[in-house]
């Protein structure tokens, strides 16, 4: 037996059908004469602060506890205020237009909803996963695998696409009990999934110009007030896309600071072996997003055998986006190095704790695994600096 | 450009001719309207690409006017593909493609038949060189095909269809196979899902198929306190399952450390773990414990060590040996099914399963002939041309320079491999 009604659902979880809707409804049906953009947001979104006096107080606690990462002490609630609530932080974020702000409010807010997931029966989780296109099935007669009982199933079609978005090892595919195309799934994986699709949800579309709509956003009082209290915070913590994460560690990598999974290929190249496409692409996208120059970056594809300097500097400029695209390729993953077996961890000759076994962080019991060479690079730094502490008796 | 020889074309006019034939019964090539076609002429060291066909009848004409040595087309989808920026293309799927490749694979026979050859001094290596130790000349690989590589590609495709692809809930009905041609084999998955599917989503599927990130927390622990391993059933879903079948499978199977090595002797073990599984009470002690079902996997001889390095063999056992980027790859040529390899002169063949199961690719994929009225002339150019079989005669080894009378499919096979010319 489900508990809800309509509506009771979509306040509840407002990227529902019908959410949207509440909170920005077709124009047509207003009934009024098509007003234009300015005047319409204005008198709607002042109508919600007014309505909900709450709305201002709640909009900046959820920004400044995702600033701070703070997870406790913001209560959702159960009425429209929610949806307002929920569609109200997508549109601040598509004006902000800051990558890192984003994903620091899609974790607060999608982990907000993990703990709304759990607290679900079996039944209403199965059917939120249906309407969320999750399509989890549960049964009762839930399947015993190694004295646990595992109550829900989804497909492997359904499934992949989701834990594909999570750095969380234990939720890839080859860590699942998969049978026959089923994925099969506790509860907590369930609500952890769903998080992630709710993660997705709150990101906006970056298709969408965002300096017009802070300029729209800032001619509306009530909102323009919860802006400049953001933008303080934002200012204050020195969250500034895209640059935030990169500070100045990245602008002076040595060859020390280098990441086994590079070193083993620079020794390739400087013996004069030629490099499988993925590892001539991975030193090209290092180099790109370190401190390297397009012609240090070339110099290292000098020895190979099939050198033709015309083909490495197109192929080197393409991938710093001087041409081509215009795109700055990223640092292979560790998981994608793992995969196309570039990771070298464990290598005899270049392994390195850091890669192997991961790095202490605070706040975190054990050692948490890297993500990306740039993390080794950065870890790196910090254990040679801590080494150059010790002073030599 | 590069030179054209007469032996080139003598092959082109082979080709040309039997593209001819070829086209009349091509197999069908699924969305021809949506794919990117790409050509490696004789005469050209770069491919062309971006072509694209309305229709089958364009791209027979292809063929036949300017006969490749090797045509592809793309496993992904576009709206546009003859446009020459990737990006305006407009994919809209890509086939999820399987490459199980002796190139990829260690297999022992490699040794006995790949060699690094100097282009200008002839000097031969079987060990990997990029420079000639001589005269400093570049190296050419030499790659041959055998009964023993081919039935490793075979083997592995089995494997993949018959152990993994049912854990995703595909029948063998669903599998497409092409012999490529050469060493190996591509499979074909076109479900709608799998084509939907970016790199990222396709990684998870490789992973899966590779042992790659395998790591559950549950199980294939040691437990310090008890000296436990914590293993996994034989019964158990997915990895956990096929890592405790196959460890049943291996112990089973090796009763000795000559056996193992006949079998299993290119996974790494130590020789100290080898002599504890193969040659003593372990063995069937493990044996017990695997049919019983029991996940603890006990024997006080093997420490946390031990089983951290059995449990990375069974990991590398179990897996599917693929050619990875490829199947990560949303925007891959694979070589076009029914067309000619440019390195054998054989058919690259489309299947299905059961027909993929009884092929002789030493044979069914001959298109040229191997009648008395074909012989040709050639002489081998190359220092090493060991010996190859066709259908059911063996030819060869030769030496460098001796000229040789063969059947035309066996002459277009040297040609194409590169070590042998028209006399």
């Amino acid at each position: 037996m489900l508990n809800y009604n309509a509506f009771g659902l979509v306040y509840k979880y407002p990227w529902l059908e019908g959410g949207r809707e509440i909170f920005d409804p077709p124009l047509d049906s207003e009934g009024g004469e098509q007003e234009e953009a300015i005047h319409y947001y204005n008198k709607r979104f002042t109508n919600f602060f007014e309505t909900y006096p709450d709305l201002h107080q709640k909009l900046v606690d959820v920004f400044s506890f995702a600033i701070e990462k703070k997870e406790t002490g913001i209560h959702l609630t159960d009425n429209e205020l929610n949806v307002i609530l929920f569609y109200m932080i997508k549109t601040l974020l598509a004006a902000f237009d800051n990558r890192i702000l984003e994903n620091y409010v899609a974790n607060l807010v999608s982990k907000l909803y993990h703990q709304r997931f759990l607290s679900e029966s079996p039944q209403n989780l199965e059917m939120l996963s249906r309407k969320m296109d999750f399509n989890c099935h549960y049964e009762k007669k839930e399947l015993e695998i190694g004295n646990v009982l595992f109550p829900f199933w989804v497909e492997v079609h359904k499934y992949v696409p989701v834990a594909a978005m999570l750095m969380d090892s234990t939720y890839q595919l080859i860590n699942r009990n998969v049978i026959n195309g089923r994925v099969y799934l506790l509860k907590d994986n369930v609500a952890r999934l769903l998080q992630e699709i709710v993660r997705k949800h709150i990101i906006p579309d970056h298709q969408k110009a965002s300096v017009e709509l802070m300029e729209m956003l800032l001619k509306i009082k009530s909102v323009s007030a919860v802006l400049e209290v953001i933008s303080k915070f934002i200012e204050e913590k020195k969250i500034s896309s895209p640059h935030f994460e990169t500070s100045n560690v990245y602008e002076n990598v040595v060859y020390a600071l280098y990441p086994p999974c590079i070193k083993f290929i620079l020794n390739k190249a400087t013996n004069g072996v030629n490099l499988a496409h993925s590892e001539r692409l991975h030193i090209a996208f290092f180099y790109a997003n370190t401190n390297h120059t397009v012609e240090d970056t070339v110099d290292v594809f000098r020895t190979l055998p099939d050198f033709d300097e015309k083909i490495a500097r197109y192929n080197v400029e393409f991938s710093r986006g001087i041409g081509g695209k215009g795109k700055l390729y990223s640092v292979y993953s560790c998981a994608k190095l793992k995969s196309i077996q570039l990771c070298k961890a464990m290598d005899k000759d270049y392994g390195d704790v850091i890669c192997a076994e991961g790095v202490f962080r605070k706040g975190v019991v054990g050692k948490v695994p890297i993500k990306s060479p740039k993390d080794y690079v950065f870890w790196k730094n910090v254990e040679i600096k801590r080494n150059l502490k010790v002073k030599p008796i | 450009m590069i030179a054209v020889t007469d032996t080139t074309l003598e092959i082109q006019k082979k080709f040309s001719l039997m593209y001819k034939e070829l086209v009349k019964t091509f197999p069908q090539i699924p969305d021809i309207q949506y794919r990117e076609f790409a050509f490696l002429f004789w005469d050209k060291i770069y491919m062309i690409r971006h072509r694209g066909f309305n229709n089958a009848q364009l791209f027979y004409s292809e063929l036949k006017a300017g006969p490749p040595q090797h045509v592809y087309h793309s496993a992904a989808l576009y709206y546009d593909p003859a446009n020459k920026i990737m990006t305006e293309k407009g994919w809209f799927g890509c086939d999820f493609v399987v490459d199980i490749d002796a190139d990829h694979m260690q297999v022992p026979c490699q040794e006995t038949h790949d060699y690094f050859i100097c282009s200008t001094c002839d000097y031969v290596s079987k060990e990997t060189i990029t420079k000639c130790p001589k005269c400093e000349g570049s190296i050419r690989k030499q790659q041959w095909l055998c009964d023993l590589c081919l039935e490793a590609s075979k083997k592995e495709v089995i494997r993949l269809v018959e152990d993994f692809l049912p854990d995703f809930g595909f029948t063998k009905d669903h599998v497409k196979v092409n012999f490529s041609g050469h060493r190996g084999y591509h499979i074909h998955l076109q479900d709608e899902f799998l084509r939907k599917m970016n790199s990222n989503e396709r990684r998870q599927i490789v992973d899966y198929l590779t042992g790659t990130n395998f790591d559950p927390k549950d199980c294939l622990i040691y437990n310090d306190s008890n000296g436990y391993f914590t293993g996994t059933s034989i019964d158990d879903p997915g990895w956990k399952g096929r890592v405790a079948r196959k460890f049943l499978e291996i112990l089973s199977k090796c009763d000795s450390i000559d056996s193992f090595e006949r079998t299993y002797g290119m996974y790494y073990l130590e020789n100290k773990l080898k002599h504890i599984l193969f040659e003593s009470d372990a063995r069937n002690k493990l044996i017990h414990q695997l049919t019983t079902k029991s996940r603890f996997w006990v024997h006080f001889d093997l420490t946390k060590t031990s089983w951290e390095k059995i449990k990375n063999f069974l990991i590398a056992a179990s897996k599917c040996d693929i050619d990875i980027p490829v199947s990560i790859d949303t925007h891959r040529l694979i070589r076009v099914q029914g067309s000619i390899h440019g390195k054998t002169g054989f058919v690259a063949k489309p299947l299905n399963y059961y027909e993929m199961v009884n092929f002789n690719p030493l044979a069914d994929p001959v298109i040229f002939s191997m009648d008395e009225e074909s012989y040709m002339g050639i002489n081998i150019s190359t220092p090493i041309c060991p010996e190859i079989r066709i259908k059911d005669q063996i030819f060869g080894p030769y030496k460098k320079n001796e000229k040789i009378s063969v059947p035309e499919a066996v002459a277009v096979f040297l040609i194409c491999k590169g070590v042998a010319e028209i006399s």
